[in-house]
């Protein structure tokens, strides 16, 4: 009885003494995720679309609304403890401006170099989508200097999908890749249009990519742009048909390679990224239910196709077939909508790529939809499931996502459109994530 | 067969030096009884500064209180040496009060002041106003001696004138200059025969009156009563001869100067009797003798002395607050017995109680004694004697808690001053709001904990984003839980210092003088003992 006051006191002096409100700065400082704040200029659909870029130390990701939306913000994300929470620049692709307007695409790019319309050379751009700049139309272009520009398009395209969208009176959904490096080509394609197009590096020439049986429905509705043996490989996907469409960019232009149909929804995302460590880039697709592996090297070694159907063997460039699974606090695979974005990167800086599958309507600590990225090893086993602290149902974490590059690891970017959020996640779970201040 | 009654008293003494202490003394003084030998004498006597007539001094005291003063005035003036002004304040005193002692003394000093004339003028008027007077011869000789002094001088005023010196005056001859005293006796019933002997040698043997002879004393003064006698200083016999049916009374009685000696007798009826005089130390106490237990037969209140028949008495002496005391007391004929009585205080005392506020409670430990209301009489608690130590208690008030010796056999007045407490409100709100804001701030330092521990899960998960609003919500939590601590613990220390605050006194027991039950058999009121 008599040491009862005492033990009272000192619970009450160590709640006290706990109440210490540094603990949660400490907290605050090098979480492992960093929400990017939305800016004002960007009030609704936040994360619907992203794009990553990284040139050296600057490292630097685009998140903008839908393409109906009201634009776009730079966030520079730096190496870990750098990252910034709010926007560099919110100025990308405004809807409505007296001499600039712009739609954004479903699938912006990045390019770390650029040639302008009038002839002077930009670095780190993204091209989010089509509009006008100052008098020219076309993909409407903001570089780190700030300088916007509008590269050509095809006249078809200026005449059913710019013009429309700077009038409002349609918008279409554009999907645009960049390939990784300094000398990038730029791949645009518009699904509904069933058009695709390209431009050879440095250039602001669009150059029609046309399959030689035709386009199919959706052709163009996601591309990818691979960098493999010397040469780029130039994806096209049409989901709604279950196609993919390969071309190989020549001095004399491009030269469809071939096309491989398959599972519903193939070609629904697209990536490009070094998988198997060949320093080639591989191509992540995905299908309404598995995502898949397939080798850049096999893919760029392919002959030109026939004029025949979709023929090609995937037994030729296929790596891994990646399938949901079930992952600690990521449950319930049915209906996750997995493969809804992909990356492919090395997470924990050990040299060797994983693959990031989006399943935004995975089940996450008992939260419906509150979605998750799964991580897939060379294996093709789920590694890891990233989620974020702040899951709530209806989230859609992992719906758009891009890899960017630390000086030791590549990270990830999620975003999460059903909460308007963006995410930059820094960690991994899987054999550490590299000297990082962020990473437990 | 009834006995006869008797007291005295000396309710003064005759000269300065004697002035005060011997008055109102009580019992034997000045007047000695010498004996009460065979016949019961209850002498009160009264030693007044002047003589009278019997029937002035039966007036009562303030007659006496006023021959005193003039006794007192000449007597006065005469020891200073100022004869002509204590004569004429004697000769004042005859005025007003005629009684031949204040003759005889103004002759004494118109003597003292050569003044033969004046003082032959003085003892004439003397014999006149009494003329058989025991000291008659005496006077009548002083006469005869100042008649002579006058004509000597008168002689040596008329002779002729011879050469050289003139022939001086006769000197006056030496003067007897001792006051006389009265003596006045009186007796129940009136007419018995006096006789009055005086003693004339110093070694004669004590007076007996059945003796016929009894050398050495002179029978100087035969009267009835009542009757007042102008006697000079020495030792006298007062015999009161058979008379009807009561028997003979004697007592010596010595006679100092300028006195009044009164006696009272009540003459018995034959009896032999003894004197029984009861003392004790406690005020007011009753004596009852040869009471049958119906305390109907009170004797006296003490001290009291009476005549008693001779043999074994039953004494009972009673006392308020005292244990009564009974005891047998032998009385043999012609004693002089006192007997003193040791009272012992009761066991017990009552404590007389009331307070300043409307109501008070009195507990001793857990005992309940009694309750006062305001508008009530005092509660009165029997108590044993001896220390206790009470509670007294009343609503809104103090708690009184002091020890009381209860006295033995007394009322001890209490009065409890009983202190309102310290208001508490703001005590215990500032407690209310320690206990509520320490309670906050408990619930949000734990909340904060748990939101702590769940962040900090989520970091080793590599979850935890920076856009989490349970960091906010903890780190608000966490100055919230500090804030409430603080504000808790300072109206804590508010609150404590507010409940030991008290600018009031404490209340306190006021008490009051002692007081002496009324009656023997005193019970308090209300309470219990």
């Amino acid at each position: 009885m008599s040491r009862r006051p005492w033990g009272v006191s000192g619970a009450l002096l160590l709640l006290a003494s706990g109440c210490s409100w540094d603990r949660f700065d400490a907290l605050r400082e090098n979480t492992p995720v960093v929400g990017l704040e939305p800016p004002t200029e960007i009030p609704a659909d936040f994360g619907a679309t992203l794009a990553g870029l990284s040139a050296g130390h600057r490292t630097s990701v685009l998140v903008g609304s839908l393409p109906k939306g009201p634009g776009a913000a730079v966030y520079l994300l730096g190496q870990d403890e750098d990252a910034s929470s709010s926007a560099d620049d919110p100025d990308y692709c405004p809807v409505s401006n007296s001499s600039r307007t712009c739609s954004l695409a479903l699938q912006p790019a990045s390019l770390q170099s650029a040639l302008s319309p009038n002839g002077r050379a930009r670095a780190n751009c993204y091209v989010t989508g089509v509009g006008r700049a100052v008098t020219d139309l076309g993909l409407w272009t903001r570089c780190e200097d700030t300088a916007e520009f509008a590269i050509p398009v095809p006249p078809d395209i200026l005449a059913e999908v710019v013009e429309p969208a700077i009038s409002g009176s349609r918008t279409s959904d554009v999907a645009l890749a960049s390939e990784r490096g300094a000398e990038s080509a730029l791949l645009a394609g518009v699904g509904e249009l069933a058009r695709a197009f390209y431009y050879e590096p440095n250039s602001i020439t669009p150059v029609d990519l046309a399959p030689t049986a035709g386009a199919p429905s959706s052709f163009g509705g996601t591309v990818a742009v691979v960098g493999a043996a010397g040469t780029r490989v130039l994806v096209v996907g049409a989901p709604a048909a279950a196609e993919l469409h390969f071309f190989r960019t020549e001095a004399s232009g491009p030269v469809h390679l071939g096309c491989w149909s398959g599972a519903a929804g193939l070609g629904r995302a697209l990536v490009a990224g070094d998988f198997d460590g060949d320093g080639s880039d591989d191509l992540g697709v995905s299908d309404d239910a598995e995502v898949s592996v397939l080798s850049g090297e096999a893919l760029a070694a392919l002959p030109p196709g026939a004029d025949g159907g979709c023929e090609l063997a995937e037994d030729a460039f296929l790596l891994r077939r990646l399938e949901c699974a079930n992952f600690e606090d990521a449950r319930d695979c049915s209906g996750s909508r997995f493969g809804a974005a992909l990356g492919i990167a090395d997470f924990d800086g050990d040299g060797e790529a994983e693959v990031a599958v989006g399943a935004p309507r995975m089940t996450v600590r008992g939260l419906d939809d509150a979605g998750a990225v799964l991580i897939f090893d060379q294996a093709g086993e789920v590694v890891d499931a990233r989620t974020v602290s702040t899951a709530a149902p209806g989230d859609l974490f992992g719906s758009r996502l891009v890899t960017v590059a630390q000086s030791n690891r590549d990270i990830l970017v999620v975003s999460a459109p059903g909460a308007e959020a963006a995410s930059v996640v820094y960690c991994a779970t899987i054999a550490g994530s590299g000297e990082s201040p962020r990473c437990p | 067969m009834q006995l006869g009654r008797n007291e005295y008293r000396e309710v003064g003494a005759l000269g300065a030096a004697a002035r005060g202490s011997r008055r109102q003394q009580v019992g034997r003084g000045a007047v000695a009884l010498a004996s009460l030998q065979r016949l019961a004498w209850g002498l009160f006597t009264f030693l007044v500064l002047v003589s009278g007539p019997t029937a002035a001094l039966a007036q009562g005291t303030d007659a006496l209180e006023a021959i005193r003063t003039k006794m007192e005035e000449g007597q006065g003036l005469f020891v200073a040496g100022k004869y002509e002004e204590a004569a004429r304040a004697f000769e004042a005193g005859y005025a007003a009060h005629p009684y031949s002692a204040f003759l005889f003394n103004a002759g004494v000093c118109h003597q003292k002041s050569n003044d033969p004339e004046a003082a032959e003028r003085a003892f004439e008027a003397y014999l006149a106003k009494d003329p058989s007077a025991p000291d008659a011869a005496d006077v009548k000789q002083r006469l005869a001696t100042l008649a002579a002094l006058i004509a000597a001088r008168k002689a040596a005023a008329e002779a002729p004138p011879s050469e050289g010196e003139p022939p001086p005056p006769p000197a006056p001859a030496p003067v007897d200059a001792t006051m006389k005293s009265l003596v006045v006796v009186q007796t129940e019933p009136e007419g018995a025969p006096l006789r009055l002997y005086r003693r004339l040698q110093e070694d004669a043997v004590p007076f007996v009156a059945e003796r016929k002879d009894n050398p050495g004393w002179e029978l100087v003064a035969e009267r009835s009563t009542p009757c007042d006698l102008t006697l000079a200083v020495g030792r006298y016999h007062v015999v009161i001869d058979k008379f009807r049916e009561f028997n003979r009374s004697e007592t010596d009685i010595d006679v100092s100067p300028g006195h009044v000696h009164q006696f009272k007798a009540n003459l018995s009826q034959g009896a032999f009797l003894g004197f029984l005089r009861v003392s004790t130390s406690a005020k007011n106490a009753r004596i009852y003798l040869d009471d049958d237990g119906s305390r109907t037969s009170l004797w006296g209140v003490a001290p009291h002395g009476e005549l008693v028949k001779p043999g074994e008495h039953q004494l009972l002496v009673e006392a308020p607050g005292y244990v009564s005391s009974e005891q047998l007391v032998t009385i043999q004929a012609g004693d002089n017995r006192e007997v003193v009585v040791e009272l012992e205080r009761l066991a017990y005392g009552i404590v007389r109680l009331d307070g300043t506020a409307p109501e008070i409670t009195v507990y001793e430990g857990d005992l309940f004694l009694g309750s006062w209301r305001e508008g009530t009489p005092a509660l009165e608690l029997k108590l044993s004697s001896g220390p206790h130590q009470l509670h007294i208690r009343a609503r809104g008030h103090k708690d009184l808690r002091t020890a009381v010796d209860v006295p033995r056999g007394q009322i001890l007045p209490l009065r409890a001053n009983m202190v309102k407490k310290y208001p508490r409100g703001a005590a215990w709100t500032q407690a209310a709001l320690s206990v509520a804001l320490i309670g906050a701030s408990t619930y949000f330092a734990v909340e904060s904990n748990r939101i702590e521990q769940d962040l900090l899960a989520a970091r080793s998960l590599g979850t935890l984003s920076s856009a989490d609003p349970r960091v906010d919500q903890g780190y608000w939590y966490s100055i919230g839980a500090n804030g409430g601590f603080a504000l808790g613990g300072i109206f804590g220390l508010l609150a404590t210092y507010n409940f030991i605050k008290d600018p009031y006194p404490d209340s306190e027991l006021r008490r009051g003088r002692k007081m002496e039950f009324k009656d023997t058999t005193e019970t308090p009121r209300g309470g219990t003992p």
